[in-house]
C-alpha cells in the first residue's frame, strides 16, 4: 500500500515539504512506517525518536497496524507556553 | 458538537470582548477568561514575533475531546470558547483565548484553567519564535 504522511513544524522544514509518500507491505505498523521514512529520508533519521505518529487524528502507539487510506501524519513535540510552578511546588 | 462550545482556529487577530460576550450567559455568575499573549523574551533570549502551526483537522478534533473532558469535569460549565490564532502573531496579541461561564466563580476558573492546559498538552499547535539576536527556533512545551 501507499501512504501519505504530513509533516508540520520543524519536520516540514527539514524535509522542505508538507507531505511525502510511502510504499509499504500489507499488514505494516506504524514502526515499519517509521523506519521506512527515515531510510528514505536521511533529514528525518535523527528525529525518530521524539515524534509523534498520529493515524485517522489520533496519536498511534508503534504498534497499531495501517490501512490503504489511513491519514498520516508525523508530529514534532507541540508547542506552547509553560503552564509555571504547580501551586504548593517548593521554590 | 455542543452548540454552548465554539471552538476554532483563525488567522486573523482574536477579538476577545467578543468572545467574552459570546460566553455570557443568564445563569453563569462568573465568567473565567484566559488569554494566553505573545511574550517578547523566552529563556532569556529576546523575541521579536511568533508563528503558529497546527495540523487543523487533528487539532480541532482535539479541542472537542477537550470540550467534551471539561464539561465532564465542570458539569455545570455553561459555555465554552477555545479559539486558536495561527500563523504570524505580534507581540503582545492573544495566540490562544479560553474561555468559560460557570453559575459560580470557582468552577469558571476550574474550567478554563483546565482547557487551556490540557489544550497545551495535546492539541497538534507548534510555535516558532522568531529571535531578536537573528534565527529563529520552533520551541517545545515543557513538562512543568
Amino acid at each position: 500500500m501507499e501512504l501519505e504522511v504530513r509533516l508540520f513544524a520543524g519536520l516540514r522544514e527539514a524535509l522542505g515539504r508538507d507531505k511525502v509518500s510511502v510504499r509499504l507491505p500489507e499488514g505494516a505498523r506504524v514502526a515499519d512506517l517509521v523506519a521506512q521514512l527515515a531510510r528514505e529520508h536521511a533529514p528525518l533519521a535523527p528525529h525518530v525518536g521524539r515524534f509523534a505518529v498520529a493515524v485517522n487524528l489520533a496519536v498511534a502507539s508503534r504498534e497499531q497496524g495501517l490501512r490503504a487510506g489511513d491519514e498520516v501524519a508525523l508530529l514534532p513535540p507541540v508547542g506552547g507556553g509553560a503552564p509555571g510552578r504547580p501551586e504548593g511546588a517548593p521554590r | 458538537m455542543n452548540a454552548d462550545d465554539r471552538l476554532e482556529l483563525t488567522r486573523a487577530p482574536i477579538d476577545v470582548g467578543a468572545l467574552y460576550a459570546w460566553a455570557t450567559h443568564a445563569g453563569a455568575g462568573g465568567v473565567a477568561l484566559f488569554s494566553g499573549t505573545a511574550r517578547d523574551v523566552h529563556e532569556g533570549q529576546s523575541v521579536l514575533s511568533l508563528e503558529y502551526e497546527a495540523y487543523d483537522e487533528m487539532a480541532l478534533a482535539s479541542f472537542r475531546e477537550l470540550a467534551r473532558a471539561t464539561r465532564a469535569r465542570v458539569p455545570d460549565l455553561k459555555k465554552l470558547a477555545i479559539v486558536h490564532r495561527l500563523g504570524p502573531v505580534p507581540i503582545g496579541e492573544a495566540s490562544v483565548v479560553v474561555v468559560a461561564s460557570c453559575p459560580h466563580r470557582a468552577e469558571a476558573f476550574l474550567a478554563c484553567r483546565f482547557a487551556i492546559d490540557e489544550l497545551k498538552k495535546s492539541a497538534p499547535i507548534w510555535k516558532k519564535e522568531k529571535l531578536g539576536e537573528g534565527g529563529e527556533r520552533w520551541v517545545e512545551n515543557k513538562p512543568s
